[in-house]
């Protein structure tokens, strides 16, 4: 059967409901998709932010935890100036004032440049955790005249809790000196260590 | 069921009525002149409901011929020729398949079939085709005669019906199968009884001539008709052997066929035209051309399916969609309160912070991680006076024991420490780091009484072992090992018996 455009002509509204019912059926189907995609990806991202929220809530009461934990001791680190530069400046004073307090006969110091603590540690033996910071050490070698033992430990104690610093002793040898007939029996000591300073590393 | 235009065409007339539903809305009958086509344009003028067309006309043929089976187009091609071959002269033909042989070849059994007089239908034709009216097709009696057969058993069967505008009309069937069928016209009969036992003898012997009907063969003769028309008929009809009746009433057949119509004679064609309405035949004498309309609104209709199915679909579709996802869109609803809630908690506690550690500006993290350091640190570190008390004490109980060197070293980057910590099995890889302390001294006090000199630092060695180091003595005072040599030592009475001794102190964990 062929059609001529009189056919097509009386055809015409059925042909033209055609193409709109295909226009709006796409349209709808389109719409409705288009619906149930929105529908789905805000589902997705509700998710994720509550994933997101969730991990915020976790490290929050994480916080929460450590701070009531550790707050009181990272002041005391704080104040002490061991989070941060190294303060040079306050340890040679410190040590200068220790000097006029006599606690020992005399005493010597020597600091060397800074280097990484972890970097210098036995990897077996002696493993730290250390976050986001560096832990940073700055050798200094003592070495004391000494009228008995005793002036060792008090000068160590009065390093300990009147430098701000972190001084890590990790050895000395004492040794007896020689006799004199004018100055009584000296002890001799020398003692290494270095000074800790923990740096936030850069990000 | 929409309406429906019901046309009845014999030599003379037309009947046409308008069925809506299964209801006569509207009828009229024509005549076949100038006037009643006239007439009848003018009837179909406000219509345009599909009409169908059943014609009852002396000039039908039917010929039987077997054809190779054959498909597609080389089957239409051997039907199209046959039918020009037959009836060239009539546009209304058409080709039936009886059956297919069983044996043989298996050749096709056709029915050639043709209205062989155009002139008496195409006047009636053009008016339709004029008012556009969708013509579904042309149909003949014998065409739409077979539902009405019934149930009958019988392979010879010859169904007589009579048509009050046409005649009597005798087609005769064999295994249910149209063969041949004729047309008694009305103007050579009187009345239906009269029709019937005079055609119905020249038709039995009619079909044994053309030896469709076997030698002693019964024929079962079906006849249709009114109840009070039968009565009669069944009176005067003569008693033959080889004839068998079957009087079937129109109202019975009518309320078989679920035909709502009252008969009053024994017209049977609303029986045909209902019949019609109710299951047109596929084949029909109409060539494309004549039902164009009618494919023209099929398309129309199949469109406008066409267009409600897509709108249904998609509205289906989309609802779906919707539904589907608002299920989606609720539990995005509670997973927003829920995460809002744990964002007010997070609010709130880092508030609390704020309250309860003003100023503090580092991480809680990074608060934990410098106090862990320095913790551990403080482990490694442990103060002079802990190194130095434990080994005074011990040394307080052996006064001949004079010190010279007291070297402690307790430092995890110091390698040689972990060398000397290695020797010692019990923290050997255990991750500590040990306190090592070297002690030189000598033994005063003792003369010559290596014995009691040796006895004095064992027992030295032991109380430090008690006191939980780990004793090694690189150097002896006196070797007394057969490997070692020994000189006298009468001439310096006073020499220091001196020796060394290791100490490993582990760190606690």
């Amino acid at each position: 059967m062929r059609f001529s455009k009189n056919d097509l002509y009386q055809m015409r509204w059925s042909i033209l409901a055609a193409c709109a019912s295909i226009l709006l059926g796409s349209a709808i189907v389109y719409g409705s998709n288009g619906y149930a995609e929105h529908a789905q990806q805000d589902q997705y991202n509700a998710q994720r932010l509550l994933s997101e929220a969730q991990n915020r809530l976790a490290i929050a009461r994480q916080d929460q935890e450590n701070m009531s934990v550790y707050s009181v001791e990272y002041g005391v680190l704080e104040k002490h100036k061991i989070i941060g530069d190294e303060q040079r400046l306050d340890w040679i004073e410190g040590l200068e004032k220790l000097r006029r307090k006599n606690l020992v006969a005399d005493f010597h110091y020597s600091i060397a440049p800074q280097k990484n603590y972890a970097a210098m540690l036995a990897p077996a033996s002696f493993a730290i955790d250390s976050g986001n910071f560096n832990v940073r050490y700055s050798e200094m070698k003592l070495q004391f005249d000494l009228l008995h033992e005793a002036q060792l430990l008090d000068f160590f104690d009065a390093l300990r809790s009147q430098i701000n610093g972190r001084y890590q002793l990790e050895g000395c040898v004492l040794q007896r000196g020689s006799a004199d007939a004018e100055s009584p029996p000296r002890l001799k000591a020398e003692c290494s260590g270095g000074w800790i300073t923990l740096q936030n590393s850069p990000k | 069921m929409g309406s429906r235009l019901l046309l009845f065409l014999c030599a003379n007339r037309l009947h046409a009525q308008l069925m809506s539903g299964d209801k006569i809305a509207l009828q009229q009958d024509f005549n076949n002149s100038q006037e009643g086509r006239a007439e009848f344009a003018a009837f179909l003028q406000p219509l345009k409901s599909p009409a169908y067309l059943l014609v009852d006309l002396i000039e039908e043929d039917f010929r039987q011929e077997t054809i190779p089976h054959l498909k597609g187009r080389s089957r239409s091609a051997l039907l199209q020729r046959k039918c020009d071959q037959y009836y060239r002269g009539t546009p209304f033909h058409q080709a039936t398949l009886l059956q297919r042989q069983k044996t043989g070849r298996r050749d096709d059994e056709m029915l050639f079939s043709a209205l062989t007089n155009p002139s008496l239908i195409i006047p009636w034709l053009e008016i339709m085709q004029a008012q556009k009216i969708p013509l579904a097709g042309i149909y003949s009696i014998p065409q739409v005669s077979a539902p009405l057969l019934g149930n009958h058993s019988s392979d010879h069967l010859l169904l007589i019906s009579w048509e009050k505008s046409a005649g009597l009309r005798q087609s005769y069937f064999i295994e249910r199968r149209l063969q041949i069928s004729r047309l008694t016209p009305v103007h050579a009969v009187s009345s239906f009884q009269d029709a019937v036992i005079k055609e119905l003898g020249r038709t039995c012997q009619y079909l044994k001539s053309l030896s469709l009907l076997p030698e002693g063969q019964r024929l079962d003769v079906r006849i249709l008709g009114h109840g009070d028309d039968l009565v009669e008929l069944q009176k005067k009809l003569p008693v033959a052997p080889d004839m068998r009746y079957d009087f079937a009433g129109l109202d019975e057949i009518a309320a078989q066929l679920k035909i709502n119509y009252r008969f009053t004679d024994s017209d049977a064609s609303q029986i045909f035209l209902h019949e019609l309405a109710a299951k047109p035949p596929k084949a029909h004498y109409a060539n494309a051309g004549h039902t164009h309309y009618f494919t023209l609104k099929q398309l129309r209709n199949a469109l406008g399916w066409f267009s409600g199915s897509v709108l249904a679909g998609s509205l289906i579709w989309g609802a779906a969609n919707v539904m589907l996802n608002n299920g989606n869109t609720t539990e995005t609803e509670s997973l927003k309160i829920r995460t809002q809630r744990a964002l007010d908690e997070t609010r709130q506690i880092t508030q609390t912070f704020s309250v309860l550690f003003p100023g503090s500006r580092a991480p809680a993290a990074d608060m934990k991680t410098s106090v862990s350091i320095m913790r551990k640190l403080d482990q490694y570190a442990p103060k002079p006076q802990d190194i130095l008390k434990p080994i005074s004490t011990v040394l307080d109980h052996f006064p001949q024991i004079e010190l010279d060197n007291f070297d402690w070293r307790t430092n995890a980057t110091s390698p040689d420490i972990n060398d000397i910590a290695a020797v010692h099995g019990s923290i050997k890889n255990s991750g500590n780091v040990a306190t090592v302390i070297t002690i030189k001294a000598n033994l005063r006090g003792f003369a010559s009484d290596y014995r009691a000199a040796l006895a004095y630092l064992d027992r030295f060695q032991r109380e430090l072992s008690a006191a939980g180091y780990q004793v090694t003595m690189p150097t002896k005072p006196l070797d007394i090992g057969s490997g070692g040599s020994i000189a006298d030592q009468r001439e310096a009475p006073e020499k220091a018996l001196d020796f060394s001794l290791q100490l490993v102190a582990k760190a606690p964990a």
